[in-house]
């Protein structure tokens, strides 16, 4: 899971050109969208990209992904529960 | 002194109605769509995903034209059956004091993206064929193959365009800025859009259902539509038959996402507010409104939010898309000359598949074209980045 | 006609330096987070920051009724981008936020949002015309009593991709490698003492352009961007262009011209008489100034 976690920081500071940001300043608990990283529904359409490209997991629409991603932890909480089942 | 209207004497279009303005009515008036299979273009979404393709390969469109290179944009091809059906009608085919005001968005991409996949690929490339990428290039090709001696002019504000090439051509009319005015759009299918809007998750897999609350997305298709604009003082002169009147315009801002609208459609609101007091109307004098109603979850609650803010008594609203497709920059184009047929033959175009109104709306649209007295259409486009435009014609 | 240049700003490889236009090779980007908000900042492709960047120095303490934009190639890089992503990954699900970015109007509608403004919104892409469509589109707005002050912000970028496929194509055209940068006017109909007015504006066929010339005075300067055509020897004439150039040079020229304006008056009461010249082998194009 830590593993996980570290690779998904990383992953989105890619994707979603954080570049301000660094691995150890997002906290895994701390909010996404809205606020804390303040991401946006363009990130979240980016998100679902990550998701199925990067780990198989499909997902419906945008709604979706701000629903269930709310934080890094929720994100690899979901990963680790669909590849059981995937 | 009577202020001075602007006219339409000519309308051309070439759609997935089918070609020319008769087809098209059929069409709109049969109540029979043009969406199915992909079956032209070559891309791996073809089996998922169904638009509004006009089926003709570019080499037959091009043998049916003066063009000989493979690098003619489809576009263009598509346009020039377009121009000529609507110069023919208003008995300007042979003159070329013509200003064009041309709207694209994606211009040639439908070739430049061939070759850069060759390139990508590492594949031999004419490079040749990158010269008609963009907008301003489909503008000089068709003003070049016509010999329009007028401006040439080419804007590129995504589904609003064709609307804002017809709302600023009716303005230079009225200011003796241009004579004769072709304005109008065309956009073809191709990879770069279908997978853009993939990306973007609002495409349905079925067939649309705008303005309806079970829509999920919407389908593609492409087009080509011009209209002949000139002043009414001119057209009586010269003996042309006027079609009808360009008589409001309304350009604004949503100013709140790139690709999404307000919820209280704030840019729709103003431009239809901005149309109705250009044309000297009241919200009680719109007979129809040909909305812009893409199908998406997000336009069409939108959208009609800022219709039931603008109008207290909503009158007759559909969306033709349900026909066409959302055919890009040529929709706004495509859209105004229906609005004109609906004027002509005192007709209302539905939303077809429409069945329930979509919650927190108190009107709903309806499924079948039927007839009704038609003095004043109303037409929305509304695009990516805020831009909202909004044309109202009426009756010659 | 009442029409004046408020603001300007730029991102131009053309300065003025003590009343010499140099021209540089590659302009240094500006720090631009000291205008735009770093975090919006990460998506956006060259042309957006540097268009986003010359129209809010632009509109500084002005409010506007409209926002009108140029762009001849319009957003290449993320158009490549999105290419690129389409073919690697075979059509299967892309990112979208090249294709969003993509559009010719992307600077309009972001400097909408940005702005608040929900008034006339327009962008035209006409190749070497695209500026000067927009200029007179702005004009004809203030003419037609549509609203007071318009921004007007020309933009193109020449990402390396863009540049290596246009070093490929077989014959010359009218896009000039280096033809990358921002150019933002704000017009308005309110005068104020020592302000630039446009006086007029005009495309008249190049077969008349040596007469049109010759009627004026000898001491109307002239900041020249024709590809070819070249101005008769004079202290006042200015040739801008020395191999190929693109429709932002066009902007350019009368952002030098707007420079050199104000480096003029600092010397003389009277009136300064410059015109800006541009277009294509078959039309010039004419932006009449007086200081």
């Amino acid at each position: 899971m830590e593993d996980l976690i570290q690779e998904l920081k990383e992953k989105l500071i890619a994707q979603l050109n954080l570049k301000h940001l660094t691995p150890e300043s997002i906290d895994e608990n701390e909010p996404l969208f809205g606020t804390g990283l303040g991401l946006d529904s363009i990130d979240a359409l980016e998100i679902i990209v990550m998701m199925e490209n990067d780990y198989g997991i499909k997902l419906d629409n945008q709604n979706e992904a701000r629903e269930v991603f709310t934080s890094v932890h929720s994100i690899a909480e979901y990963i680790q529960k669909h590849r059981m089942h995937g | 002194m009577a202020k001075n209207r602007v006219v339409i004497t000519g309308m051309g279009i070439y759609s997935p109605l089918g070609k020319g303005l008769v087809a098209n009515h059929t069409s709109l008036y049969e109540n029979r769509h043009g969406i199915s299979n992909i079956s032209i273009l070559q891309t791996r979404l073809s089996d998922i995903l169904p638009a509004g393709e006009i089926k003709c390969s570019n080499d037959e469109l091009r043998a049916g034209t003066r063009f000989t290179s493979k690098f003619i944009p489809r576009s263009v091809l598509l346009s020039t059956f377009a121009i000529e059906e609507a110069l023919d009608q208003a008995g300007l085919l042979a003159h070329k004091n013509i200003d064009l005001y041309y709207a694209t968005t994606v211009g040639g991409i439908d070739i430049s993206e061939n070759l850069v996949e060759s390139r990508l690929q590492r594949d031999e490339v004419d490079y040749a064929g990158f010269q008609y990428h963009d907008c301003g290039a489909s503008s000089s090709l068709l003003g070049d193959y016509y010999g329009f001696t007028g401006r040439r002019y080419a804007i590129s504000t995504a589904c609003s365009s064709s609307a804002n090439c017809i709302g600023k051509a009716a303005q230079d009319i009225l200011t003796g800025k241009s004579m004769y005015a072709l304005a109008g759009g065309a956009d073809a299918l191709c990879r770069f859009t279908l997978n853009g809007f993939n990306s973007l998750m609002i495409l349905d897999k079925d067939l649309s259902n705008p303005m309806d609350n079970r829509r999920r997305g919407l389908n593609l298709g492409e087009a080509a539509a011009f209209l002949t604009l000139e002043s009414e003082t001119n057209a009586i002169e010269r003996g042309a038959t006027i079609l009808g009147y360009v008589s409001g315009y309304g350009n604004t801002n949503d100013s709140h996402h790139q690709t999404a609208s307000s919820e209280v459609g704030i840019g729709a609101q103003l431009a239809m507010r901005a149309a109705l007091k250009d044309a000297g109307l009241q919200p009680k004098d719109i007979s129809y409104i040909n909305a812009h109603g893409t199908g998406t979850i997000n336009n069409d609650l939108s959208e009609g939010n800022a219709v039931q803010e603008v109008f207290e008594k909503v009158p007759p609203i559909a969306s033709t898309k349900s026909y066409t497709g959302h055919t890009l920059a040529a929709s706004g184009s495509v859209e105004a000359i229906f609005s004109v047929l609906s004027l002509q033959y005192n007709e209302v175009y539905p939303s077809l598949r429409f069945g329930e109104a979509i919650e927190g709306h108190r009107f709903a649209s309806f499924s079948e074209c039927y007839s009704t007295e038609v003095q004043h259409v109303l037409s929305n486009a509304l695009g990516f980045g805020g831009n909202c435009s909004s044309l109202i014609f009426s009756k010659a | 006609m009442d029409i004046y240049i408020a603001q300007y700003n730029a991102i131009s490889r053309y300065s003025l330096h003590n009343g010499e236009i140099i021209e540089e090779n590659i302009k240094p980007e500006p720090e631009y987070e000291t205008v735009l908000d770093p975090r919006s900042m990460r998506r956006l492709s060259k042309i957006l920051k540097m268009g986003l960047y010359t129209s809010l120095l632009a509109i500084r303490n002005i409010k506007i009724d409209g926002i009108i934009c140029a762009t001849s190639l319009g957003c290449t890089y993320d158009t490549y981008a999105f290419l690129n992503n389409l073919v690697e990954r075979k059509e299967n699900l892309l990112t979208p936020t090249p294709f969003i970015q993509s559009t010719h109007n992307t600077l309009a509608g972001t400097l909408g949002i940005i702005t608040g403004n929900h008034g006339y919104n327009m962008t035209w892409s006409n190749r070497i015309f695209s500026f000067f469509d927009a200029l007179e589109d702005a004009i004809s707005r203030i003419m037609l009593k549509k609203g007071n002050t318009f921004l007007v912000t020309a933009t193109d970028e020449m990402p390396e991709n863009i540049a290596s496929i246009i070093q490929m194509m077989p014959f010359s055209t009218t896009t000039n490698l280096k033809g990358e940068g921002s150019s933002s006017f704000v017009l308005s109909n309110t005068y104020s003492p020592g302000i630039l007015q446009i006086v007029s504006t005009a495309i008249i066929p190049i077969s008349i352009l040596d007469n049109y010339l010759s009627q004026l005075s000898s001491s109307t300067h002239i900041i020249n961007t024709h590809p070819t055509y070249k101005c008769s020897p004079s202290p006042y004439h200015h040739d801008l262009i020395h191999t190929s150039r693109s429709m932002i040079d066009d902007a350019f020229g009368l952002c030098i011209a707007c420079q050199y304006a104000d480096f003029l008056k600092q010397d003389t009461d009277t009136p300064i008489d410059i015109v800006c010249l541009s277009g294509d082998n078959e039309n010039t194009s004419l932006i009449q100034l007086k200081k």
